[in-house]
């Protein structure tokens, strides 16, 4: 019988789920495809669903479900931070504290409500930081690699060091919170005006357009930096310890400019600042992976946690690090810690042996659900639409025509991507010969900013001539950026970045099939076995998961075409009512809330039956408590009387069709509103009567909890961790 | 005469369940118990009567997200 592990992230940003089977990591999903909400961190209910259709199981059939964090250490962090800080973290202890007490502390409730109540067993808890070692070495090619885990934070951790032998990791050092180099990539980003937690692309595309004039600042005032690549903070310059936002103002004072307001024009000083911050991470990485090898003596190494996507980073621990080769989980957030959890339980706790594959244990990242020919025809039938129903082989080369004459084609193929990266199964491609190309996906296809750059794919046994790799080198996963050759940079324009450089994607057969086979016809076609790559999205959207939102993506874009399977659609074939209908699918656009619903919960909205018998039994009991209080008064049995008619009125009310829902409402905004007003109070007395005496005290005492000042004289900021033996530790919620 | 079962491999994950399949059938979790266990673990038993105080302002944050909500909210 076969043992079925689901492991989750969710809470916290980018919820996401992995089904892995004896081992084998056969399905995984981000949330957001299916919500269409970026980043989604709700409980992954529907990306779940798609795993567990993709093997055919239900829930009841699950062995183990693994969450990604340990969430009494996450709070025991939280707690540390407002007990040594307060009373200089109150925004943060305002937002936090009632999600944490409602919900993220209580786990096992939530995943059980989350899994209908149809898992009867414990729930796994492994570290943050161990779901990323666990999917960063867990699937790569690797027999023994040293392991660097970097992100903003988990529970205390920042960044992790270890090592990973056959079917163990262990983590052996550690930067705790709030040194972090995640959290400062992402101070800079919302400097620079982008978003935290999707911006940081964007900050990494900016940095080759500027010069690091800020490189010493930022080295001198902001960072305590060893040679190991450990460091502190100079917490001054940023908010996160209790703020809401990530910079302070003393961040805006040292770099002479307040945050760039979204839509505001890019200023040289946000290229130089972008361009600054981009040397000194890559900097920290480099320190970090040399002290990996050093403690480890291994000869690969594997990266995790969101920094690993800093893929200009990846590229130069690949060419100036110590290791033979460097694998990067290509879902390197927090995303792919779903399947290192469930990695990690079979591996790790159930002592289950892996064998390193020279082929891919991540499956190309194509994890994420297909669509059957009966879905495609359904998604496609009955919409006036011009489709051309081609067999593979001349599928293929009429793509591969359309590209070459300089077409832009949505491409939808198989099973979706897990990870940011569009892989060939939901991409915009495109000839990457053709200058302006770049401008033209930027403004008129993704609608974002027009300094960004695409990424190419490319055969692999062709990718050295182009590339500075070395032949027959997989990089399969856009994980690392690479020199475009001198000679062959002016060839491709549109995937050449300022710097001459390109976050490559080599194609394979094997991996690859149909999107392989397109590069080959391609190629053939022009000489030129590269194709831009992009994701199939516009700005702010996730990438497409179905065939209805390809549909909508290509109507609501300027997209010359879209292959979705063996289905290839023009645009000029089309009427323009059909790409009108197309364009208006999905959700309605939201009406504008009524007064009440602006303070009520979306769940008040429409209460159960079962919430109104409730509420009408708590009218009732009201009435009566009414009547006796004025019966105490004046002792007439009729006053009682009333109270208790007037509450039997109330109850048979919240029966009545609208009238019910309407009373029940109006009593919930009631609630709501007197929340908004004593919530805050109530929360600022406990902060200032429970957490400000102690963090004065604290302070007085020259305690330093968090590890705040700067230790000049010490060698290293890494501190020792240890990886627990006993697997029963992981039902522990701490 | 019954047949007897073959003896079952140690690889099997039906063979004598481990100690880790057991504590998975047989654990009660609780965020309570963990949090007391992990306060006694790390020397942290000070911040006991801290953690009372979230959790009885826990409380009224979820009572606050029920019918009695107006009446959680007249009583401060």
């Amino acid at each position: 019988m076969s043992t079925r592990i689901l492991g989750i992230s969710a809470f916290y940003h980018d919820a996401a789920a992995a089904l892995v089977i004896d081992g084998e990591l056969v399905a995984a999903a981000q949330e957001e495809r299916f919500s269409r909400l970026k980043n989604d961190e709700a409980f992954p209910r529907r990306a779940i669903a798609a795993c567990l259709a993709e093997a055919g199981i239900g829930i009841e059939d699950l062995d183990h479900v693994a969450f990604y964090e340990k969430p009494l250490l996450k709070f025991d962090r939280i707690l540390e931070t407002h007990l040594s800080r307060a009373p200089f973290t109150f925004p943060q202890f305002r937002r936090a504290l009632p999600t944490w007490l409602g919900r993220k502390l209580f786990l096992p409730r939530e995943l059980a409500r989350g899994l209908e109540g149809r898992f009867p067993r414990a729930f796994v808890f492994t570290e943050h930081h161990e779901a990323h070692a666990a999917a960063a070495f867990f699937p790569s090619p690797f027999d023994e690699a040293a392991i660097l885990t970097v992100d903003g934070v988990g529970e205390w951790s920042t960044t992790t060091l270890g090592f990973g032998r056959n079917n163990r990791i262990e983590l052996s050092h550690e930067l705790r919170f709030p040194h972090s180099l995640g959290l400062l990539y992402s101070a800079f980003t919302q400097w620079a005006g982008f978003e935290v937690n999707t911006g940081e692309y964007m900050l990494m595309g900016l940095a080759p357009y500027g010069e690091p004039r800020y490189e010493a600042l930022i080295r001198e005032r902001m960072i305590d930096l060893k040679d190991d690549g450990s460091f502190r903070l100079d917490m001054r310059y940023f908010d996160w310890l209790g703020g809401v936002t990530m910079i302070s103002p003393a961040f805006e004072r040292l770099f002479g400019a307040p945050a760039r307001a979204p839509g505001a024009p890019i200023e040289e000083r946000h290229k130089d600042v972008a361009a600054s911050i981009q040397r000194v991470t890559e900097d920290i990485l480099l320190r970090l992976a040399r002290t990996a090898a050093k403690k480890t003596g291994a000869k690969t190494l594997c990266l995790g946690g969101g920094c690993a996507l800093n893929s200009v980073a990846v590229g130069r621990i690949q060419r100036e690090g110590p290791f033979e080769r460097v694998w990067v989980q290509p879902a390197a957030g927090d995303a792919g810690s779903a399947a290192g959890a469930a990695l990690f339980v079979w591996h790790q706790l159930l002592d289950k042996p892996r064998v390193a594959r020279a082929g891919d244990a991540q499956h190309a990242s194509l994890l994420g659900p297909a669509h059957d020919a009966a879905a495609i025809h359904a998604a496609l039938a009955g919409r006036g639409l011009h489709v051309h129903d081609l067999d593979e082989e001349t599928l293929v080369g009429r793509v591969a025509e359309e590209l070459s004459q300089g077409r832009v084609l949505g491409f939808f193929q198989g099973n979706m991507e897990l990870g940011p990266r569009a892989l060939g199964s939901r991409s915009i491609l495109a000839d990457p010969r053709v200058a302006g190309m770049k401008d033209t996906i930027n403004h008129k296809i993704k609608f974002r900013e027009g300094f960004r750059p695409f990424a190419p794919s490319v055969l692999r046994e062709h990718a050295f001539q182009f590339f500075e790799v070395a032949p027959g080198e997989d990089l399969p996963y856009m994980t690392h950026v690479v020199p475009v050759r001198k000679d062959a940079a002016p060839a491709l324009p549109a995937i050449t970045h300022v710097d001459g450089s390109a976050r490559i994607q080599t194609v394979d057969e094997a991996r690859h099939g149909l999107y392989f086979r397109l590069l080959e016809a391609f190629h053939a076609r022009t000489g030129c076995p590269v194709l831009l790559n992009t994701s199939f999205n516009v700005r702010g959207e996730p990438i497409v998961c179905t065939p209805e939102d390809a549909l909508r993506c290509f109507a609501r874009t300027d997209l010359d075409g879209l292959v979705i399977e063996r289905s290839l659609l023009l645009r000029d074939e089309q009427s323009p009512a059909a790409l009108a209908a197309l364009a208006s699918m999905g959700p309605p656009a939201p009406r504008p809330p009524r007064a009440l619903d602006r303070f009520l919960r979306p769940e008040d909205a429409n209460p159960s039956r079962r919430t109104r018998i409730h509420f009408g039994l708590l009218l009732l009991f009201l009435g009566v408590v009414a009547g006796a209080a004025v019966w105490r008064g004046t002792r007439d049995p009729k006053d009682l009387a009333a109270g208790a008619l007037a509450g039997a009125a109330l109850f048979a009310g919240t029966f009545v069709p609208g009238l019910g829902r309407a009373m029940y409402r109006a009593w919930m905004a009631l609630g709501a509103l007197l929340g908004a007003v004593s919530g805050p109070i109530v929360l600022g007395v406990v902060y200032l009567v429970v957490f400000a005496p102690i963090a004065l005290v604290r302070a007085l005492l020259g305690r330093d909890p968090l590890g705040l000042r700067f230790a000049r004289a010490a060698e290293s900021y890494l501190k020792d961790k240890r990886t627990p033996r006993e697997p029963r530790h992981y039902f522990r919620l701490y | 005469m019954s047949e007897t079962p073959p003896p079952k491999q140690q690889d099997d994950p039906d063979h004598v369940p481990s100690r880790f399949e057991e504590a998975a059938r047989t654990t009660r979790q609780s965020t309570l118990r963990d949090g007391l266990a992990y306060l006694r673990e790390t020397r942290k038993l000070w911040l006991t009567p801290v953690l009372v105080i979230l959790l009885i302002l826990g409380l009224v944050l979820s009572l606050s997200g029920t019918v009695l909500s107006p009446l959680i909210y007249t009583l401060f």
